[in-house]
């Protein structure tokens, strides 16, 4: 019944009756259909996780608003809208707001967050710049400055390497609480227990299982309770 | 009217009787069930053979008990007073009625319970205990005495209820569990603030339902509006809530109206919203302190318009990765060797020569292939590094030949360029003149261009 509703309301326009939805409040429904949605090939992925984060913040989700508002986009699709809910969520979450970050943690931010397209045109701007620059200034006193553009480059291609291929994928606790269990089984009782919206590094997948680390501890979670994040979320 | 009832008569041929009585069979989680406990006596059983139960004289000398009966509310002075639990209650009066040529007076006592569950509530009988005086006699001080004493009881039927759950069909998302009727009232103060100074709104809220089975609105939703603090003062049926609201948006011009949604239980049942009106207010331009970003509030969030249909999400390859690596090295290696080319014609400018003149002859034999020979002799002089005119000298093959070249190949070139300018002179036409000067330049080129010694 439900699906046949779904399939009547993506007729008639998603992503509008989605909106009328929510603007009306029928909050649950509209975030019924932005997730039918965001399972489409084609779907524009960062603007349906900005919507579902407003949904389950309207919901009483704050976990699963804050998973959504990181998957709606790094720094690139950043916008004040988008700051201000994840501060809510964060708020709502208990969240220690961070520092204000330091320049050099703004840059990496920035870099973590760019398409890897962006990225790597950075780094072969830098490496080309770098090189070129170390042949032009070779036996003069600036050479510092192209070797270490240089070398600026080449420290983002580890970077980018490491991002895309060799760290382990991250999660964000969804539920109320994550407990942590020795072995996969629920019968096992909790060891210790994640709190809402805490990220955690996946290290192994099982049946319905996912073994977590995070600074609490590591073990066994039920997969339900973790949203997945893409690779390179910031 | 009463759709649910228990009823009891009196033990024997007691003219009393006790019954429970609800408007209705079903009700709704949380909605307030009025149950009333209704008593009935004939008149003159009532004034000649009961007796009271206590010293205490009671209107009506009759003892209520049932457990689950919340305590008696003080009277409003016209009640009849009798004995609920073994404390003092009132009853009010419920009409007379003639049964059987006696007159019967009948009492309702009213309570209001709220069941928290769904399903079956079976509320248990309540006893009615009295004394009934035995072996009257007349006493000149106390008039008609009673010689003897005699307890009884009688007991209700239980009454047996059913409750509904809170539909789900068209629940409001802020719905937070107020079952009743209410009515919202808000007032704000100061009314002139500027982005960044707080404000109190007062929000009064009238409703049927006890404060503690429903939560209060959630202003962390107010457009323009941060919550700072919240007093809730509990009181029933007035519940008070002082929110402390920051201005956070300078485009803000009033408290916007409060929404308080609640499920109406009175049939056919259904949500309903109680809204507030907006309170305007006055924003004083200057903010006092940096107004926070645009959505301070979930009210406040945007929806985005989601794109028809999105490019599919760039991920790095590996091919991409090696060319982002192997591209600005390829660019250094390129322009490391355009700079050791230019630092090796700038040490040897005869050498720039002899390329320009290779290139120079290919541009006029591709023009003028019958008029070629001043070009070969040009690049034969460059490369050779002679003055133009020296290659037509009749040492030309020797130099060729001190230049390193093959003897077969100097004495060729040689006469290539001595048929080529006789052709062009009045001499001999020579046919593939054109054709041997270009091998002729392309085997020097090697030669040269191999490094062997100019």
């Amino acid at each position: 019944m439900i699906g046949l509703l779904l399939a009547l309301i993506l007729q008639s326009g998603g992503a509008p009756a989605a909106a009328a939805a929510y603007q009306n409040g029928r909050v649950e429904e509209a975030r019924l259909i932005y997730r039918e949605l965001l399972a489409a090939p084609d779907a524009d992925a960062a603007a349906l996780h900005h919507n579902l984060g407003h949904c389950a913040l309207r919901l009483g989700r704050p976990a699963e608003a804050w998973y959504h508002y990181l998957q709606a986009g790094g720094p690139a699709a950043a916008s004040a809208d988008l700051e201000a809910a994840r501060a809510l969520a964060a708020r709502r979450l208990g969240l220690t707001p961070a520092p204000a970050p330091a320049p050099h943690q703004r840059m990496l931010a920035a870099f973590d967050g760019s398409a890897p397209a962006q990225a790597l045109a950075g780094i072969g701007l830098a490496l080309t710049i770098g090189g070129i620059g170390i042949l032009l200034l070779r036996g003069r006193g600036w050479l510092w400055l192209p070797a270490l553009l240089l070398l600026l480059g080449l420290a983002g291609a580890g970077r980018l390497a490491h991002r895309a291929w060799l760290a382990a994928p991250e999660g964000i606790v969804l539920d109320e609480s994550a407990p942590l269990r020795d072995e996969p089984h629920a019968a096992l009782a909790a060891r210790v227990s994640l709190p809402p919206g805490a990220r955690v590094r996946i290290l192994a997948r099982s049946d319905r299982w996912l073994r977590v680390e995070h600074e609490r501890g590591s073990g066994w979670a039920a997969a339900g309770a973790i949203g997945l994040l893409e690779p390179g979320t910031p | 009217m009463f759709a649910a009832l228990g009823l009891a008569l009196g033990a024997a041929q007691d003219p009393l009787l006790v019954e429970l009585r609800a408007p209705r069979r079903e009700w709704y989680a949380q909605e307030a069930i009025p149950i009333e406990v209704r008593i009935g006596v004939a008149q003159d059983f009532l004034e000649r053979d009961l007796l009271p139960p206590f010293h205490r004289r009671l209107d009506l000398p009759l003892l209520l008990e049932g457990s689950w009966l919340p305590a008696a509310q003080p009277d409003a002075g016209d009640g009849f007073s009798f004995a609920l639990n073994g404390a003092e209650a009132w009853a009010r009066a419920g009409g007379a009625e003639s049964r059987a040529g006696r007159a019967w007076s009948f009492y309702s006592y009213s309570a209001v319970l709220r069941a928290d569950q769904p399903g079956e509530l079976a509320l248990p009988a309540v006893a009615l205990r009295y004394a009934v005086g035995t072996g009257f006699r007349d006493d000149p001080i106390h008039g008609r005495v009673a010689a003897g004493r005699e307890d009884r009881m009688i007991a209700s039927e239980p009454l047996r209820l059913t409750i509904l759950p809170l539909p789900v069909a068209g629940r409001p998302a802020s719905f937070r569990g107020a079952v009743g009727r209410f009515e919202l009232e808000a007032a704000a103060a100061p009314l002139e603030v500027a982005p960044g100074e707080t404000l109190t709104l007062r929000l009064s809220i009238r409703g049927d339902a006890p404060p503690a089975s429903w939560e209060p609105p959630d202003l962390g939703l107010l457009p323009g509006f941060e919550l700072r603090g919240q007093l809730d003062d509990r009181g029933s049926p007035v519940r008070i809530l002082q929110y402390e609201l920051l201005l956070r948006n300078a485009d803000a011009r009033a408290v916007p109206a409060i929404e308080f949604a609640y499920f109406d239980p009175a049939p056919p049942g259904g949500y309903r919203i109680a809204r507030t009106e907006a309170i305007p207010l006055r924003v004083r331009g200057a903010p006092s302190q940096p107004a926070a970003p645009a959505a301070a509030a979930v009210a406040d969030l945007r929806l985005q318009e989601p794109r028809a249909s999105a490019p599919p999400p760039h991920r790095l390859t590996s091919a991409a990765f090696v060319l982002a690596l192997l591209l600005p090295a390829a660019l250094t290696g390129s322009f490391g060797l355009f700079q050791r080319r230019r630092a090796r014609d700038a040490r040897d400018p005869l050498r720039v020569r002899a390329r320009r003149a290779a290139a120079h002859f290919q541009r006029a034999l591709a023009r003028h292939p019958e008029r070629c020979a001043a070009p070969f002799a040009e690049y034969l002089a460059a490369r050779l590094r002679l003055p133009a005119g020296a290659a037509l000298a009749p040492s030309l093959e020797s130099r060729l030949l001190a230049a390193g070249l093959p003897r077969d190949g100097a004495r060729e070139a040689a006469e290539t360029l001595a048929d080529l300018l006789a052709a062009e002179y009045g001499g001999p036409p020579c046919a593939d003149g054109a054709a041997r000067a270009r091998a002729q330049v392309r085997r020097l080129e090697r030669h040269f261009r191999a490094g062997r010694p100019a």
